[in-house]
């Protein structure tokens, strides 16, 4: 039984929120030079190194959505928001707060609804197909007979 | 003024959820190759989208502040689904509506709190 979204899938999204999320907290570094100056652009290299992270994150995002449903695959993106977090508190020095951490965990859940929500539709045909069959060879033995 | 920073807001995330729906419609013939994935009209709107709804957010983020708008990104999940429903015949359910919900609720929670 072949399901319509891949866990490769779902794990390569995984693989580009981390990539964004590394980007944005790469981004959030090189804000802090941002000049509209050619030579300060082209040497401000968190700013060049997040555009760069970002790029590998669109282009896992594309080969990801090849293998699934956009409306499984696309919430996977909202775990930036929990990398995001975590970065920031390591290497922006801010910190966690209860609403954050409450945050993560509710953002699990949902995530896990989306999952459990995919899974549940194909569980369901399977379980149906099967019946059918077994309905349509009980069909085929009685007419034989 | 906070209105009008909402509704640029909002206008990014239905640009962003267009711009990811043009990215899965083109993915079926993409691959590991980045000449190929330039020559295909779909993903190409589809990046530049994404890349074009960071404007109305940049320009958005000047009408309030971070915390009370970064919320409103969330609203993508909402219009990524509904958009998955009418133009990919993908079925949303009720324990996948409830995940979006979550998720809105999680994203207000860590950008809010």
């Amino acid at each position: 039984m072949l399901l319509k979204t891949k866990i490769s899938a779902i794990l390569l999204v995984l693989l580009c929120t981390v990539f964004t999320s590394i980007g944005q907290v790469l981004f959030k570094t090189g804000s802090k030079n941002l000049a509209l100056n050619l030579h300060l652009l082209i040497t401000n290299y968190p700013l060049i190194l997040g555009l760069l992270s970002y790029a590998i994150g669109a282009f896992i995002l594309i080969v990801a959505l090849k293998k699934g449903e956009l409306s499984v695959l696309y919430p996977f993106i909202s775990m930036s928001f929990v990398w995001v977090s975590f970065l920031s508190v390591k290497y922006l020095s801010e910190h966690m707060s209860a609403f954050k951490w409450a945050g993560i965990f509710v953002i699990f859940l949902g995530i896990s609804c989306i999952g459990f929500g995919s899974k549940s539709r194909e569980e369901k045909s399977k379980i149906k197909r099967r019946a059918d069959k077994k309905r349509n060879n009980k069909n085929k033995w009685t007419k034989k007979n | 003024m906070i209105i009008v920073g909402i509704l640029l807001v909002v206008l990014a995330t239905l640009i962003g959820a267009s711009g990811s729906l043009l990215l899965k419609k083109g993915s079926g013939t993409a691959s590991f190759n980045i000449m190929q994935i330039l020559r295909n009209k779909y993903l190409v709107l589809g990046l530049l989208l994404y890349g074009l709804s960071i404007i109305p957010f940049i320009i958005g983020l000047k009408f309030g502040p971070l915390s009370m708008l970064y919320p409103f990104t969330s609203l993508s999940y909402i219009w990524v689904s509904l958009l998955s429903m009418k133009y990919l015949n993908e079925k949303m359910n009720l324990l996948k509506w409830l995940g979006v919900l979550f998720i809105l609720t999680g994203v207000s929670l860590i950008s809010g709190g």
